[in-house]
Formats: structure tokens, sequence, C-alpha cells
């Protein structure tokens, strides 16, 4: 026995078992909030409903499941009841349905939008903290061109120069959102190469592409996911506007901003129209965000 | 190695002396395995928002001097004396601002891209804290094998051998590879770190403060640990330490550091018995004692003054004379040489109680090649 | 003799964490008479800045928890009162930390901190209206503090005190900085000092200054000091007295010089003997790590590591302090209470002797196991 022996017996126990219990560490930390556990609790249950939709959805052909959305004139704007659980909307189209089948639209602008940011910004501020020196500065001087243009408008911008549709606005806004992963990536990696275990890895003679990969990227993750959690929210609620201001998604499509939007015109007399799809977008973006605060409880990061 | 502590006394300054002798045989034959030269590494510093010049911080300021295979070079210094980046610049982690370091013969200061990946392989680092040299999202077994990819050696499942083998060279048991850095002590993640370090078999290791992170009865295992490795594998060490002590009962040759260059080099027993410059005097008079008899071993009656000062305004003549104890007019606008007094003894000072150095110092042209003394010592 | 100053009596803390409840301090014992300065020695974890931080009431609670224990101020208990903790602590103890840093404002010049520790320390009932009339710089007494506190910066052997007071920390050398929180510490003349590792962070040439001026002024105005270390040659230059710390207990109590000359516990000749000195280094160190305080191992805590292990008693029987001599306590099965010190430092040899001549199987390390 040296120091090397260790303190408990845990030197017996399968790579699996320690995996368990670092796993189970993580938990007990993520516990600690239980705000993070209420979010996560909504955002799984928004993904649940986003995959079962077709299942659960009283009337999926109303929310356009296999066709255009169906219309039911004769029972336009009906109210709440058993039947249709949020009312019916100007086509008699069930409200519930739809607002179930936005969901989906709403967690896959969701990540679109963030891989599109994250897949521009997250390299450029990896080359751009790494590398440093002029191509640093040009990287990092573009990326504040585009950071110092207030996001929703030059969403709108790009959306009103191309065509407003669905996959329109989620270009637009990952367009104007990668800058911000840039930026807080550049930061990171400034502080995480400075770290012995980068210089250690030039020591042993690792090229710098696998000193980026290996040493630096994964230690710049943590903040890069607790943000794109936080962002989440933000971007389906950024997408939202834009249904709104009818340059997103076009109706009939089950979108709750362009939803919502529609819905306004009948406000108050008919508010289960506006207010359902409202409530979910609330919903979502609150859940995203107590996740995201747990998460970077979790990995004890501070984000921009 | 362990020897009774009531008896220490008696046996300890043999088996001080006799930790070394297969490296002090080797010492002197043959050409130095690293042999550095007038060696500047200066960092610019710029003098304001709105000012333009710059003037530099000579962190390493003409330095020379060689290590022999298979011997354990120590450079001792306090804080901000440049004996990081001077260890640092020697295993071309920075760029040298100027002079010259030979590797085995060979001119290394400017190598670059595939040669210098392949002189890596010869030049290893252990950092001062493991907690920071270990990347913390990698298991023990990848960052024990990094160096074997990086250079490709061998095929996987030989590789997965080898860092079985160098776990087991460390101490350290097999089942470690699967966990993270964080599971495990300091010591153990030092034990890692010198596993990576040797993992290609270099030549020359430069060991940076490696046990001033740890526990004391950490360290000891830690020296130990070293000590058996460089026998067994024939390992020439640069040791960058503040810690006299541990220097003497591991270092063949030392060199004191102060400001970026040094003050005083000379063989580890020498030094001590024999300190010749103020500074070493001071440096000694200030080690804590544990044991009794180490207060015999410490000159009498040196009072240890002022702190090190700022290395952008080093004072002017001797860079330890604000501090000296045997200082006179002529220190603070003579600028002392490091010169050859005794056989593989060096000292900067223009101080000597036998006025013998004063009289060679003071006749000597400034301009006088540092090189041309140094030749001479080694021969 | 007179009653100590410091009495802390079985002092017992817990630290609730993710793995469970750790019993970080397990009845800890000390005292420290007037005009003493006591060394508590220790590893990082051993529990030596948890004992420091109860005494100074600064312990976090949740997650530590004081279980058990009295910590007697001149005879006061005062975990019993937190009131007379507060007042104690304002008016007769002072700290010294490690990192000058974190305890100096960097926005504040010298002279103005201690200018407000002077006014306020120890002090409960200070209206807004008092601090924003200091602040404005109408602060009554100014005058007397400025003088008092050049004097300190003096006695503390800093150049041009006066000008010391005007500048800010930054511009001030590591030792200097030291030396001004130790001015700052004496400004409102406690009798108690707590020094917490006051001369890690400093190079040896500044430390042993420090150490000088420390000790100077410990002597001059007989102050009672408890300094926390991990490093034994500090202790030697500082203490009269030294208690050796593991794994949260207190394994060896007594006089600087008879700990160093003559150790008894195993773990305190381990720990002597891992230090590299000028006289010659073993390199041996001590097997196996400071233990896990979720549960930690049976009878004596250090019987896992211990060279000289007995089996069935270190493994079993909970260790007691024993009394060996005059002013020597071990907590070693080793030894007996009341035994002569001579009779105890001949069992110490004869451990000593026994582990170089039968290496216990434990010493050949993980390398014979494979």
């Amino acid at each position: 026995m040296s120091d090397t022996e260790p303190t408990t017996s845990d030197a017996s126990t399968s790579t699996l078992a320690r995996q368990l219990e670092d796993l189970d560490r993580v938990v007990y930390r993520f516990r600690q909030n239980p705000m993070s556990v209420i979010g996560l609790g909504i955002i799984l249950a928004f993904i649940l409903i986003a995959i079962f939709a077709p299942w659960i959805a009283p009337y999926p052909s109303d929310a356009g499941y296999a066709g255009e959305p169906a219309v039911h004139y004769d029972q336009k704007f009906e109210p709440p009841s058993a039947e249709h659980l949020f009312g019916t909307d100007q086509a008699g189209r069930d409200v519930f349905s739809r607002v179930l089948f936005g969901t989906q639209l709403s967690l896959k602008i969701g990540a679109v939008v963030l891989a599109a940011a994250v897949s521009i910004g997250v390299p450029i501020g990896l080359a751009a903290g790494y590398f440093g020196g002029r191509i640093g500065m040009v990287l990092m001087r573009i990326t504040d061109v585009f950071l110092s243009v207030p996001p929703l408008v030059l969403a709108l911008s790009v959306s009103v120069a191309l065509e407003p549709s669905l996959t329109n606005a989620m270009l637009a806004i990952g367009a104007v959102w990668w800058p911000w992963y840039a930026r807080l990536t550049y930061g990171e990696v400034l502080s995480v190469k400075k770290e012995t275990y980068v210089e250690a890895s030039r020591g042993v003679g690792a090229s710098s592409v696998r000193t980026i990969f290996r040493d630096i990227l994964p230690n710049v993750l943590a903040p890069i996911t607790v943000k794109m959690s936080l962002d989440m929210g933000y971007a389906i609620l950024v997408a939202s506007a834009l249904g709104f201001l009818g340059l997103g998604a076009q109706p009939p499509t089950p979108e709750w901003g362009t939803m919502v939007s529609q819905g306004r015109d009948y406000l108050p007399a008919q508010w289960w129209y506006s207010t359902f799809p409202g409530l979910a977008i609330f919903l979502i973006v609150l859940g995203f965000n107590f996740l995201g605060d747990g998460l970077r409880d979790m990995f004890d990061v501070e984000v921009q | 190695m362990s020897t009774d502590s009531s008896d220490l006394a008696e046996t300890s300054s043999s088996s001080a002396g006799d930790r070394r002798p297969t490296h002090r045989a080797m010492e002197k034959s043959g050409a130095p395995l690293v042999s550095v030269r007038n060696l500047k590494k200066y960092y610019p510093v710029s003098g304001g928002v709105f000012s333009r010049s710059k003037s530099n911080v000579k962190a390493v300021d003409r330095v020379s001097f060689d290590i022999f295979p298979g011997e354990t070079f120590a450079i001792v210094g306090e804080s901000g004396c440049g004996k990081t980046t001077l260890g640092k610049t020697v295993a071309r982690l920075y760029e040298a601002t100027g002079g010259t370091i030979k590797f085995d013969e060979r001119d290394i200061t400017d190598v670059d891209g595939k040669q210098l990946r392949q002189l890596r392989r010869d030049i290893q680092v252990v950092y001062q804290d493991p907690s920071s040299s270990l990347n913390p999202r990698r298991r023990i077994g990848n960052i024990i094998r990094e160096p074997l990819d990086v250079h490709n050696v061998g095929t996987k499942s030989e590789r997965r051998e080898r860092v079985a083998d160098l776990l087991e060279m460390v101490d350290l048991p097999v089942e470690f590879r699967h966990r993270h850095p964080s599971a495990l002590s300091g010591g153990q993640k030092q034990r890692v770190a010198i596993a990576r370090a040797i993992a290609v078999e270099p030549k020359f290791v430069v060991l940076d403060e490696p046990t001033s992170a740890l526990d004391v009865s950490v360290q000891a295992k830690v020296i130990s640990l070293l000590d058996d490795l460089q026998d067994e594998l024939g390992l020439t060490y640069l040791l960058i330490s503040h810690d006299l002590s541990l220097v003497k009962n591991v270092a063949d040759r030392i060199g004191v550091m102060y400001l970026g260059n040094f003050m005083e080099v000379a063989d580890s027993r020498e030094l001590f018995e024999n300190p010749l410059n103020p500074y070493t005097e001071q440096l000694l008079s200030a080690v804590p004692v544990i044991e009794s008899h180490e207060r015999s071993l410490k000159p009498s009656a040196v009072e240890v003054q002022g702190e090190t000062p700022d290395p952008q305004n080093p004072p002017s003549g001797c860079p330890f004379n604000p501090r000296c104890h045997h200082r006179f007019d002529a220190c603070d606008s003579v600028e002392p040489e490091l010169v050859e007094v005794e056989p593989g003894h060096l000292t900067r000072c223009l101080h000597d109680p036998g006025e013998k150095r004063k009289e060679v110092i003071q006749a000597m042209p400034k301009d006088v090649a540092f090189e041309d003394r140094k030749g001479s010592r080694q021969d | 003799m007179t009653d100590p100053i410091l009495d802390v009596h079985d002092l017992s803390v817990s630290f609730d964490t993710y793995e469970g409840r750790h019993d970080v301090l397990n009845g800890v014992n000390f005292t420290i008479n007037e005009g003493e300065t006591v060394a508590l020695v220790g590893e990082t974890g051993c529990g030596k800045s948890v004992t420091a931080r109860s005494v100074m009431g600064t312990l976090p609670r949740p997650p530590g928890d004081i279980t058990s224990g009295k910590i007697r101020y001149h005879g006061d208990n005062l975990l019993a009162d937190e009131d007379a903790h507060e007042q104690v602590k304002g008016d007769q103890m002072s700290m010294i930390f490690q990192d000058p840093m974190t305890y100096l404002s960097p926005v504040y010049p010298v002279g103005s901190m201690m200018a407000d520790v002077a006014t306020y320390s120890g002090r409960k009932d200070v209206s807004s209206w008092e601090i924003l009339k200091s602040f404005l710089g109408h602060r009554e007494n100014a005058e007397e503090i400025r003088e008092r506190s050049i004097e300190l910066l003096d006695r503390m052997r800093i150049p041009d005190p006066e000008g010391t007071l005007d500048r800010y920390p930054v511009e001030l050398s590591g030792g200097m900085r030291q030396r001004v929180i130790i001015a700052m510490a004496l400004i409102n003349e406690p009798e108690f000092l707590i020094a917490d590792e006051p001369t890690t962070a400093l190079d040896v040439t500044v430390q042993d200054q420090i150490l000088d001026l420390l000790r100077e002024r410990v002597t001059e105005q007989n102050l009672s000091m408890l300094y926390i270390t991990h490093n034994l040659g500090v202790a030697r230059e500082i203490a009269d007295r030294i208690c050796i710390m593991y794994a949260g207990e207190i394994v060896e109590v007594g006089r600087t010089e008879e700990i160093f000359d003559a150790p008894l516990h195993p773990y305190t000749r381990g720990l002597l003997d891992s230090i590299p000195k000028l006289t010659g280094f073993e390199g041996s160190g001590i097997d196996g790590q400071i233990p896990d305080y979720t549960n930690p191992p049976s009878g004596c805590r250090f019987h896992p590591r211990c060279p000289a292990v007995m089996r069935g008693t270190c493994d079993m029987e909970p260790v007691e302090h024993y009394a060996v001599g005059e002013d020597r306590t071990v907590a070693c099965h080793l030894y007996e209470d009341g035994m002569e010190f001579e009779e105890a430092a001949a069992i110490a040899a004869d451990e000593a002797t026994y582990d170089n001549e039968e290496p216990q199987p434990a010493e050949a390390g993980v390398r014979s196991k494979q």
C-alpha cells in the first residue's frame, strides 16, 4: 500500500458501476435546485407530447396530420368543452389538437435554429480563441458587427428579404443567433487555453486540431450547453414573434405564434383561440429557462 | 532507503551523497545533453493605454549552462526569478528571444513543424500542479496514452499494454485507467503526469516544482519515484524548485537564480558547504529548520532582507545589491558577471572576502564573452 | 499554573455533503495558555482550518455542524452563547490569513482600511450616519488612528509607513501586504491571535522575515496565538507548543523542541522523516492516504497507514490521549497513560528500528501485488 491505494474499496467495482455513481452525483447536484426539476419535467412533457401528438390529439387531421388541415365551418368558434378542450377556431378546427401538434413544430424550430447557431458560432469562437492574433481579431470583429444589430430587427429583415415561410424564419433566426455562441466560445477558450493541460498537450507534441478537439472543446461544452438550454425557449419565442407578425410559418400551419396572431382578431370574445397557444409558448419558454438554470448550477458555470 | 530517524544525523550526510554516484560518474564524461548559451526570454510590456513606448521584462537574461547525460541539474530561486520560464523555454514550450539551445549537439532553438514534434519525444515536462495539468474530462488511460497516440507508437493493443506498464511503473493500480483525474488524490495525479511524461521514453525531463503542490508525506514518495525512474530509464532531469533542502538532496548540480540569471552555479555539495554568493547565503539561512543538526549547516549571522524587486524595474548594477548584506560602493553601478572562481563553481558577485575575486572581476573588460570562461570550465 | 486563555474541549464538527456525513473533527482537545503560541500542524484535509474557524466563529453552518464540545475562552464557553462569541471575537481576537488579497479590498487605500478596522471592529451599534460621516472623511479621532497606524506599520518595519497608508494593496509586494495584514490585526490591541497559514504563499526569505516580526510582536505584547500551518519548519520557528493533527484528531501534543527531537506518534515520525532536510532525506513518506471521513477507520484513525500497527488492538480499540512525562500527550496504543518520557522515547526508538529490519508487507507497494 502506498499513496496509490484508493481510499475506498471501489478499485474492484466495475466501470459501469462507477459511471452510475457519477451519474448519481450529477443527479444529486441537479436536484439541489427544485426549479430545475420542474423545468426538466415541463420539457420532458413537451417532448412526449411532440412524439405522441398523432395519438393523443383527438382530431389529428385538424392540425394537418397527413394532409392539409381539415376545415369544419359548421363547428367554428365553439368554446372549450369536453369535446374540444381548448375550443375551436374560425375554421372549426380543434385548438387542442393544433396546440399539441404545434409542440412538434416549436421544438423543431428551436433545435434547427440552435443547431445552425452553434455550428457557425462555436467553430468561429474556437478558431478565434485558440489561434488568436490576426485571425482571432478578424473573426471577432465580424462577430461584433452582427452583434451590433438588434437580433429581432435583423431576423425581420432577413425574413422579409426572403419569402415569408417557416424555413426562412428558421434561417433568419439562426443567422442572427450564432454571434452569441462565437462570443461565448471565444471567452471560454481564452480561459481554458491558459490551463496547464493545454500546454501539456502541446508539450507531448499534439497538433493544434488534436488539442482543440481533445482538450479545449470538451472543457467549453458546459457553458455552451447551458446557453443552448436557455436559448431554446427564446428561439421558440422569436419564431413565434415572426409567426405573429406574419413573417414566419403561414396559416393554417399549427404554429403557436401564428395561431396567437390569428386569434388576436377574435379577442376577447373567442379568447380561447389566442390564449391556449400563448400559454403553451409561456410554458415551454419557462421550462427551458428553469432547466438552463439547473444545468448552470450543475456545471457551476457563468454564462454571459 | 529509510533509515532510523534517531541515527539519521550520523548517516544522512553520507547517504545523501550515496544517492547520486551513478549520475556523478557520468557527468564528467562526454558532451552535454543540453547546452544553453546566452538564452534570453523577454516579455514586452506596453507603457500604458496611450503610450506607444514598449519596454521588456527580462524574465530570462543571457543564461548559459550545460546539463550532462544522466544528471539532475536544479534551478532554485524565489517566485518571479524566471526559473519556470527558463525551464519551459529550454523545453521549447516558449520561444526564446535570443541565444541558443542545443540538445544532443543539435541546435534546437528554432526548429519547428515536424522536427519540433519529433523533438517533443525526447523532451518532456512534469508540471507543478497536477490538478491543472491533467484534462479533467479525460480518463487516466487516455491521458497517459496521449503521447503514444500523437507519435504513433505501436499498435492499438500495444499502446494499451504500454499504458498498463506505465501505470505499474509509477505504482498505480491498472484499474485507474478508467478513472477521471478528479477521483484521484494529488499524489496519484502527479504519478499520472509522470507516467505521461515517460510514456515515449524521453531523454530529458523538465520537472517544474513537481512536489510543491503536494503534502509532505506524499512529496517524499513522488521524489523517490522520480529518483528510481531516473536510474531505471537513464533520464536527465532539469529540476525547478524553490526548496533548497529538496534540491540539496536530489540534484547533482545547482544553479541559484535571481531576476533572470544565475547568481551561483556549483555542484550540490560544494554549493551548500561553501556558498560564495550572498544571495545563496540568505536563501540558505531562511530555510526552516526541521532537525537541530541543520542549524550547523546554515551560514551564521546572515540577516535576510527585502524582497525580490519588480522585474520590470530591476536595480542597476548587481541585481541583488539592494538586499545584500555584503554590499559596497560599486555594487549599484557595476554589474558583476558570472565567473568561475573554483573548478565548477561559478558566482556572480563583486565582493570577495579574500579580495581575490574583486580584482579579477574589476580587471576584466565587461565585454568578455561568457563562453570563453565557460569553455575553460568544461575542460 | 493559571487557567488557559483558550480551552478547546472535545470539539466535534460534521459536514453534510452528497457522500453523506463527514465527521471532520472528532473530539479535538487542546489548550493555549496566556502568552503562549501553539501551532496546529497537519496535512491537507486534517481539519486544522475547521478548528480555527470554529474558534473564530466563522464556520459555515450549514453544511458545517458542531455536534459536541466546548470552546472556553477565559473560562466562558463561546459555543453556548453566540452574542458572547461575537463580543469576544471583536474585542479580543484577531485573525491573520494566508492570502492578504482576499482580505484587503483593492479599492481602498491601506490607511482607510486600517481606520475602519480600528473604528468598527467589535461594534454592533454603528449608525449609518456615522458610517457615512467616516466615509466622507469626518471620522472621530481620525488623527489618533492615523498615528496609531503609522506606529504599527513602522513596528512591522514597513519603509515609509506614512506613504504606505495612502497606497492601495496592489501597489505593495506580497511581503508588505502580509505585514499590513498583521498590523491591521494588531490595531485593536487584541490578546489572542489566530494565524491561518500566513506565510504559505510567500518566498522563504520573506517568510523568514515575517516570522521574525510576528514572534517579536507576540513576545512584546504578550499575545497568545493559535498558529495553523502544514509546514513543520515554520511551526518550529514560531511555536512554544505543537499539536499534530491527523484526520480530525489531535494525535500528539508537546513542547516544540521535544516534538522535533523525540517524536512519539508514528504519524509525527513519518511526517518528520518525509521532509527533505539539509542534513539528508530518506524519501520514505507515509503509505496510504488520509481516510474517508464518511466512514473513518475503526480504532485509531491512523492505523491503516501506521508502520507500527498492532492488529487486534489499533484497529479495534479507540485510542485516548495518554499523558507521557510532562506536558506531553500522545494518542497511540504503543504508550500508556502516565508513562515516563524516557520509557516512551525508548519505545519509539524501538519501533523505528523494527520498521527498518522487517519491512511490513504494506510497504512493499503496489508493484509487488501485480
